[in-house]
This record gives C-alpha cells, structure tokens and sequence, in this order.
C-alpha cells in the first residue's frame, strides 16, 4: 500500500471540509477522487502533502510523491527552458531530459515565458514537470482542465501508463468520462465524505434505477421526478428484495444522483420512509 | 538557492546600482558642496540648520563622507534595503500559487532556510558593498581616511539592515501577498521612528542606530544597542520559522 488515509478531518470553523474519510491506494493502481467542487478533493490532497494541517486522522505515505495541483500556478517571469532548469536544480529524481522531449512533444517553445503560454500549455507543461519526476506516488489534481479533448485523450494516455513503471496514482476529476477512461478504483466524495467507494465496475454494478409512484417516497438517492412518479437510484440487492423492476444505470447517473440526490444519511440503503 | 537567486536578481541589482550611483553623485562632489553651501553663508535661514562650524567640518573629507554617506543618503537607506530584501521572499510565492510547487519538492525547513539565507547574503553584501565604498574611495583617490571608523559604521550598517530583514521577512511569512508586507514594514519603521521622538520610547528610533549617532559622537559602535538588535532579530526569526512551519497553503 502506498497511501492509506484514515478517518481524516480538516474543519475550517464550522465548514466540515474533510469528514473523517478513509481510503488507500495500493501500488500500481490509478485511484479516482471523484466529485463535484467543493466536494473536499483539493482539501484532501493538500492534507495528504502536508499543505493543510489536519484537524485529526491517520495519513501514512509509503514512498515519494509527485504533485499536479488544482491550479496550474509556475513561475511566470521563467522562460519554459528556465522553469525545467529550476524544477530540475530543486526536485529529487528529476528526469530532465525525459522532460524536454515532453514538452517538445507538446511544441511548447523552450523561449517562450510561462506569462506568454495559453492555460492549456501551461498545463501541459506542469505536467511534462511531474511526470518527469520519478515518484512511487502521482497526486493529479483536475489533470486535464483547459485541455482540448486531442491533447486531453494524450495525457490520460499518459497517465494510463504510470502504473506500468510501477508507481501508482491519486486523481481527483469531475469529469467522469476520463474517470471512467482511467481509474481502477474510485471514491465518490460529497460535502466532505465519501458516500461510495470501490473498484469502478463494482460499483456501477451494486446499484440500479427504480420508478415508483409520486405518491411513495424512498429514502434513496432520488435522480429525477417525472409528472407521475420518481426515479431513485438503490442498491440493486435491496430492489430485487422489494420486487422492484431494476433499470442499470451508468456511471454519470450514479454519480449525479449520489451528488444531487436526496442527502439523507441513510440514503445508501434504500429503505422505504 | 540557485532558484532564490535567480528571483532576486532584478532586486539586488537594483539596489546595487542605487546605491553605487547615490555614491557618485556624492563623493566626488566635497568641493562642489562646500563651496555651494559657503554661497548661502550669511543667510539666517541656513545658519539655522548648518552653523559655520558644521561648514567647516565639511571640508574635512572623513566628516563629509561619514556624515553624508552614513549619516545620510545611505545611513536613511538602511532599513529600507532590510525591507525591500524581505518582503516577497514568501508572499510572493503565496501570491501567485506557486508555494505548493516548492513544498512538494523541498521539506519546510530547506524551503525556509534557502529563502532566509539567500535574503541575507544578498543584504549583506549589498550592506557591506556601500558601507566599504567610502573606503574603497578614499583608497583609490588618496583621500585620507580613517578606515576603523568606517568599519564602525559598517557594523551598525549591518545590524540595523538585519532588525528591519527580520520584521519584514515575518510579515512576508505571515501575509498572503507582497504588498502587505511591504507596507506594514515601511509603516512599522515610520511609526518606530515617530514614536522614538518620544523621549521614553526613543529606543524604538533605529534610525539613531542605523545612522551612527554614537559613532558621530563618541566614536563608538553602540554596543548594547547592537547587542538588543541581534537578540530582537532572532527572536523574531524564530517566531517567523515556526509560523512558516505550520503555514496552511
């Protein structure tokens, strides 16, 4: 195990950030930190690497670490061929020559000043400075914002690979497509907790949709309303227990009725108010 | 350090030249001076503020050179150069996001050392530069000098730069962009000079320090004062330390 992360808290006054989470990530896997802002990604991540001072819980980091932050923030007053130059003199394990061909390999001009790049360049090139650092650990936050979907399609390419030089990575999007494109294992965090985790398929395949009357209400995750009944995500165990005819769902589904559904404690388990 | 460096280039070599061209638009000018000055004697206005004795006295050149180099036109630029050296050492990088970048590469400690390290060697050699000017100048243009006043000088030169690094490198630590710092060290300095007119709190004066009123007068560094400027200064250091420590970014 890499990372393992138990019961973290990160309270900002009465605003719970991070709610006594847990979660770890084995080696050679691509875990995902999926949901919507303000979810307490970023917060999690920055607790994790010692950012952010945690009001309690366990965290242990078995092994080095390489960071994409959430904003793409380097040095502006840098030239391209500077910024690797100073990356290099001050990170450990840095491949500088692996990352030259990155940026190459992005036609990012080697004389062009940070300030000069667009977002999606600058983004680019923070990447080519992460993942030539070499890192038992990869923390990508929102890896891909401000990316064009060709050079997006490229670095989850790219971070498809990390697992095969046998590092593992920690990614948090609210892009599900990449997502789903990317990570073996995945925890879906709302309002500062984890409300689902698990290996992706596992996941998709524990819950479906079901329809009933307006007149009834579930204490489920309710995903829509139509003029004469609603469509609640459960569990498909507890459906099939109380006869209800189980509609699969995909991933966004799940996901945009776990984030906007009803947010009931007890919302996971389907019963009947 | 190659990186801090790198980052305070544009502000060592600016106050570098500052400082050098305030120097040669001073020293070579004794004669110019004098006799500028000696235009306006008679003039009850100016007797006011320069007296014939003190008219004299400048036309010795260790009193004009200590007295307007030290006690003036450098002397007052002392704690300024403190501040200016401080002030964006980490606000800056809290500023434009760029703090976590350092962090997840380099532990705290290293961060803050090679940050408060590279502020004082380049506030040192910028102080010990123009403090050895007057030196360096009367060496190469034959002028009699008396070099161990100068030395004294340099001394308070130093330790007065190093209060004002230290005040205004906490403040870079505590606030989360660069003007902030600057301000509050220029307006601590302005109000640490006001309230020393005070005569209770004239100890809060370091313009007294910095521009060597002992020396002027006894021909000594003061020591004690020297002394509470060391112990002020890495008190403060640690306090700055310890919040960067904890700092959440």
């Amino acid at each position: 195990m890499i990372l393992e992360v138990k019961q973290l808290k990160k309270y900002y006054k009465n605003i719970k950030a991070v709610d006594g989470i847990s979660f770890f990530v084995d080696k050679n896997e691509i875990f995902a930190l999926l949901g919507p802002n303000g979810a307490g990604k970023t917060t999690t991540i920055k607790c994790i690497l010692g950012l952010r001072n945690k009001d309690d819980g366990e965290i242990k980091l078995n092994g080095s670490v390489a960071y994409l932050p959430e904003g793409k923030e380097l040095y502006q007053s840098y030239t391209v061929k500077k910024m690797i130059e100073i990356t290099a003199s001050i990170t450990k394990d840095f491949d500088k020559d692996k990352c030259f061909r990155f940026v190459e390999q992005f036609d990012i001009p080697l004389s062009e000043k940070v300030s000069e790049l667009s977002n999606g360049q600058t983004t680019q090139l923070y990447i080519s400075l992460v993942l030539s650092q070499k890192a038992e650990l990869y923390i990508l936050d929102e890896p891909t914002w401000g990316l064009d979907p060709i050079v997006r399609n490229q670095i989850l390419e790219m971070i498809r690979n990390i697992p095969f030089d046998g590092s593992s990575v920690l990614y948090t999007s609210h892009i599900l497509s990449e997502v789903e494109k990317v990570a073996d294992k995945v925890a879906i965090m709302n309002k500062g907790k984890i409300i689902e985790i698990g290996y992706l398929d596992d996941i998709k395949e524990k819950y479906c949709a079901i329809r009933v009357d307006k007149s009834r209400n579930l204490d489920g995750y309710k995903y829509k309303s139509t003029e004469t009944e609603n469509v609640f995500v459960v569990k498909k165990e507890w459906a099939q227990e109380h006869d209800f005819e189980c509609e699969p769902i995909t991933f966004d589904v799940l996901f945009e009725a776990i984030v906007l559904g009803n947010n009931s404690s007890s919302n996971i388990r389907g019963e009947e108010q | 350090m190659k990186k801090e460096f790198y980052d305070m280039r544009v502000r060592i070599i600016g106050v570098t030249i500052t400082l050098l061209v305030l120097f040669f638009v001073l020293a070579p000018f004794q004669k110019f001076t004098v006799s500028m000055l000696e235009g306006y004697s008679g003039n009850p206005q100016l007797e006011k503020f320069l007296p014939g004795s003190m008219l004299n006295r400048l036309k010795e050149w260790n009193f004009y050179i200590n007295s307007q180099w030290f006690g003036k036109n450098f002397g007052q630029m002392i704690p300024i150069i403190g501040i200016i050296m401080a002030f964006p050492l980490f606000s800056r990088e809290i500023e434009n996001g760029t703090m976590a970048f350092l962090l997840v590469r380099r532990n705290r400690k290293l961060v803050f050392r090679d940050k408060f390290l590279t502020g004082l060697i380049s506030l040192v050699l910028i102080l010990v530069l123009a403090s050895l000017l007057p030196i360096i100048y009367s060496f190469l243009f034959n002028k009699d000098y008396r070099y161990i006043t100068g030395i004294k000088f340099l001394v308070h030169s130093l330790f007065a730069g190093l209060l004002w690094y230290s005040i205004t490198l906490l403040y870079s630590v505590v606030f989360d962009d660069q003007v902030k710092p600057l301000l509050a060290g220029l307006g601590t300095l302005a109000i640490t000079t006001v309230a020393g007119i005070i005569k209770p709190l004239r100890i809060l004066n370091t313009y007294a320090y910095a521009l060597g009123n002992t020396i002027f007068q006894k021909n000594s560094i003061d020591l004690k004062y020297t002394i509470g400027v060391i112990i002020v200064s890495v008190l403060i250091f640690i306090v700055a330390y310890r919040i960067f420590l904890k700092k959440e970014i």
